[in-house]
C-alpha cells in the first residue's frame, strides 16, 4: 500500500449479522417516505408524543427494568445451554431491540453530520486493536467490551498505532470509527418509552466516537445508483406485500403502497406492479392486483440480497445531506459533482463536504487512486482535529507561481544555470555564499565543488529558501517524499484526534451556559 | 404509515435524564437494589414536551428537555462483542429541585393530547451546546464546522 495511512479493510473480515427486522427492511426502522422536517431531524428524533400507548395516562409511572434485565439474561442463558453452548441469534423481533434488557452502551459521535448513520436494529462489532511492544509483550489488559485484534503496521486507520498502543473501534458494514471510553456521569439515566410505558435504567458504558472511516459509498443525488435504489426498494416492498398476502391467489391493493410511498407517482408504482401482477377491474378480485400465476416470488433470502439495510442507510444519508445543502441555499446542479469531472477545485467547498463526495474520496484514496487533502474547509471539526476527505491528485501539485522555476530547470543547457559552464571561480563564490569557509573550499576539486553547489542548491530550494534555485536539480519533491509527507500528515491528525477525544479533562467553559440562547449555531 | 415524525422511525423512544446529585444517588441505589418500588417515580409533560414534572416519592423535580448537539446511539449487547443499535438518543431532560422561573411550573391540568412541533426559532432555545462525554464539552461552538450559507438560502419555515 503506497498511499499512506495503509488503511486496511481486510482486518476483521467477519461480517456483522443484523437483526431480522433490519434485513427485512421493516418500515418501522426504514421509513418509506421522508419529509423535509424528518430529514432536518435526521437521527435526532424530537420527543413530542408523551401519551403513546392507549393504557397510559398522565402522570406516567417510570419503572425500573432491573428485574426484566435479569429475567431476560436468564432466558438467554437457558437458550444457550439448550443449544449446547453455541452462539444463538437473539435479535429476531422488534422487541428484541429494546433497551429494556441486555447491556447498553451510549456512543456519542463527535461529528455533527457523520457521512453514514446506521438505522435501528443494525449490528456492529467492537474491535480492540492492539500493536505489540517491540520486546516481550503479554498483551494489554482486555477492555470490558469487544474482541482483541493484533495489528502490526497494517493499521486499520489513517494513522498507525505505536507499539503498546490500544485503540478501540466500532465497526460495521458502513464504517469503522475509533471510540474512546469515558466515565458515565453519575447523574445520568436512560429513559425508555415504548408501548409498555416509561422505564428507567443505567447505561453501562459511554464512548465518544471519532471521525468515521467510511466503508460504503453514499450515492449522489439523482445518480443512477440512487434511482436504482428507489426502484428496487419499492419493488422489494411490493414483493413482500405479496408474500404476506394470505389470499389465494395472492393479491394486494394499490392503496397499501401509495399510502407508504407518497412521493411516488401512481404510474411509477404501477410499472413495478406490472412486472409481477395483473390488475383486475371486475369479478371477485375487483380493484386488486393479482400475482401472475407463472410468477415466482423471490425468496426472503433473495429479497435480502436485492436491497440491503446498508443501501437504505446510504440513500437516506444522501437525502438528509441534500436537504441540508438546500436549506443553506445550494440548489440544482451545483449540488452534484459531475461524475467525469476530476477537477474537484470547481466544486464549492460546502458541496465537497457532502457525504457522496467524502465517502467516495475516502474509498478512492484507500485504493490508491488519489490522496485526501486532510486539512482545509472540509474538515468536519473546523479546528484541525479531523481529516478533510477531499480528493487531491497522488502526484505533487506545483503551484502556478513556481512553474517558472521548473521551466528554467528544463532549459538549463546554454543558460547561466548550466553547471558545465559555471567557472570554478564563480562556483567557489556560490559556496562562500552558502557560508562555507575558504579552507574547506580549497580542499575540493572542481567536480567536487560543482557537486556541492548542486546538492546545497537543491536542499535550499526544498527547505523553501529563495534565490538559490538556479543550480537546483531534480523536482522539488520526489513522489516518495510526497507520499511520506502525506503519511506524516495523516499520522499527525490521527494522533491529535486520539489525544483530544480520549481526554477526560473537562474544558473550562462557563458552566452556566447550558443553553445556546439567541446565538447562532447552524 | 411510516413517516419519520421523530419517534415513529424507531421501536422505542429513548432520552437521557439528568437528576440532581442526591436524587440521582437514591434512584441509582434503588434501581440497583431492586427496591425501586418503595418510592414511586412518575413524569408528566407540557404540551410541547419541553417541560416536565418528575415526582419521586414526595419530591418534585422540574425538568427542561434539551436537544443534544451530537448523535448518540444507544447500543445494546448481550455478548459484549456485537452491538445492535436500539435507538437514537438526541435529548436530555435536565431536572432541578426548584423551579427557577414561572415558566418551569407547568399547569398539569392542561396536559396533553400531545404532538406540538416547535418551529426552528423556538427550537434554538432548547439547543444545548455540550455533549455528554468530556471531550465533547462545548462541541457545538468549538468543534462543529460552520456551514457556509449562500445568500439566497430560502426560508426553511415554509415547507413542512
Amino acid at each position: 500500500n503506497t498511499t499512506g495511512g495503509g488503511v486496511s479493510n481486510t482486518l476483521g473480515v467477519r461480517a456483522v449479522l443484523h437483526s431480522t427486522p433490519s434485513v427485512q427492511l421493516n418500515p418501522k426502522l426504514f421509513p418509506t417516505h421522508w419529509t423535509p422536517y424528518s430529514l432536518r431531524n435526521f437521527h435526532r428524533p424530537i420527543f413530542c408524543r408523551p401519551n403513546y400507548g392507549k393504557h397510559h395516562k398522565a402522570p406516567f409511572m417510570i419503572r425500573s427494568v432491573t428485574k426484566r434485565i435479569r429475567k431476560k439474561a436468564k432466558e438467554r442463558e437457558r437458550a444457550r445451554a439448550a443449544s449446547g453452548g453455541g452462539e444463538i441469534f437473539f435479535m429476531v423481533n422488534l422487541e428484541d431491540l429494546s433497551a429494556t434488557d441486555g447491556e447498553v452502551m451510549l456512543l456519542e459521535y463527535s461529528e455533527e453530520h457523520p457521512p453514514l448513520i446506521q438505522a435501528v436494529g443494525m449490528a456492529s462489532r467492537v474491535k480492540n486493536y492492539y500493536r505489540k511492544k517491540a520486546s516481550k509483550d503479554t498483551g494489554p489488559q482486555s477492555p470490558e467490551i469487544g474482541e482483541m485484534v493484533m495489528v502490526n503496521n497494517n493499521s486499520p486507520f489513517l494513522g498507525s498505532l505505536s507499539h503498546g498502543q490500544l485503540l478501540q473501534a466500532f465497526e460495521n458494514n458502513l464504517y469503522r470509527t475509533p471510540i474512546y471510553k469515558h466515565k458515565m456521569p453519575d447523574d445520568l439515566f436512560l429513559v425508555i418509552k415504548n408501548h409498555n410505558g416509561y422505564h428507567i435504567r443505567e447505561a453501562k458504558w459511554l464512548h465518544t466516537g471519532g471521525q468515521l472511516c467510511p466503508k460504503f459509498e453514499v450515492p449522489s443525488p439523482n445518480s443512477k445508483k440512487a434511482s436504482n435504489f428507489v426502484r428496487d426498494f419499492l419493488q422489494v416492498y411490493i414483493y413482500r406485500l405479496f408474500a404476506k398476502s394470505t389470499d389465494n391467489p395472492k393479491r394486494i391493493k394499490m392503496d397499501a403502497i401509495k399510502k407508504s410511498f407518497t412521493s411516488h407517482s401512481e404510474s411509477s408504482i404501477r410499472k413495478r406492479l406490472k412486472l409481477c401482477a395483473d390488475f383486475k377491474r371486475t369479478g371477485d378480485h375487483s380493484n386488486y392486483w393479482i400475482l401472475k400465476p407463472d410468477f415466482r416470488l423471490p425468496s426472503e433470502e433473495e429479497l435480502r440480497d436485492m436491497v440491503t439495510p446498508e443501501q437504505a442507510c446510504a440513500y437516506a444519508c444522501m437525502l438528509a445531506a441534500e436537504q441540508k445543502l438546500k436549506d443553506a441555499g445550494y440548489v440544482g446542479k451545483t449540488v452534484v459533482e459531475d461524475e467525469d469531472n476530476e477537477d474537484s477545485q470547481k466544486i464549492e467547498d460546502e458541496v465537497k463536504t457532502a457525504p457522496w463526495n467524502t465517502t467516495r474520496a475516502f474509498l478512492q484514496a484507500l485504493q490508491g487512486k488519489c490522496q485526501l487533502s486532510l486539512t482545509g474547509d472540509a474538515d468536519p471539526t473546523g479546528c484541525g482535529e479531523g481529516f478533510a476527505y477531499v480528493r487531491v491528485p497522488n502526484k505533487p501539485v506545483v503551484p502556478k507561481d513556481e512553474s517558472n522555476v521548473i521551466n528554467k530547470q528544463r532549459t538549463v543547457t546554454g543558460t547561466d544555470a548550466d553547471l558545465r559552464k559555471l567557472s570554478l571561480k564563480n562556483a567557489r563564490q556560490v559556496l562562500r555564499d552558502f557560508g562555507i569557509s575558504d579552507e574547506e573550499i580549497k580542499k575540493l576539486s572542481r567536480w567536487e565543488v560543482i557537486d556541492v553547489v548542486r546538492t546545497m542548491s537543491t536542499a535550499a530550494v526544498k527547505s523553501g529558501e529563495d534565490g538559490l534555485s538556479k543550480f537546483a536539480r531534480g523536482s522539488r519533491f520526489s513522489l516518495a517524499e510526497h507520499q511520506e509527507r502525506y503519511r506524516e500528515e495523516c499520522q499527525r491528525i490521527f494522533e491529535i484526534q486520539n489525544k483530544v477525544l480520549a481526554s477526560e479533562e473537562v474544558l473550562s467553559t462557563d458552566e452556566e451556559s447550558v443553553s445556546e440562547g439567541d446565538d447562532e449555531f447552524d | 404509515m411510516s413517516r419519520w415524525r421523530g419517534e415513529d422511525a424507531q421501536y422505542e423512544h429513548q432520552f437521557l435524564v439528568r437528576l440532581p446529585p442526591e436524587v440521582a444517588k437514591e434512584v441509582r441505589d434503588s434501581i440497583n437494589a431492586n427496591s425501586y418500588k418503595r418510592k414511586p417515580l412518575s413524569i408528566d409533560f407540557s404540551d410541547d414536551c419541553r417541560r416536565a414534572v418528575i415526582e419521586y416519592g414526595h419530591d418534585k423535580l422540574y425538568g427542561k428537555m434539551y436537544d443534544l448537539p451530537c448523535i448518540i446511539e444507544s447500543q445494546k449487547t448481550v455478548d459484549r462483542k456485537t452491538f445492535y443499535k436500539s435507538a437514537d438518543v438526541s435529548q436530555l431532560l435536565i431536572c432541578k429541585e426548584d423551579a427557577s422561573s414561572d415558566e418551569d411550573i407547568i399547569d398539569v391540568s392542561s396536559m396533553t393530547k400531545g404532538g406540538k412541533i416547535l418551529n426552528r426559532k423556538e427550537l434554538k432555545k432548547y439547543a444545548i451546546i455540550h455533549g455528554i462525554s468530556p471531550p465533547l464539552k462545548n462541541v457545538r461552538k468549538r468543534r462543529f464546522r460552520k456551514t457556509a450559507k449562500k445568500k439566497y438560502a430560502h426560508s426553511i419555515e415554509v415547507e413542512r
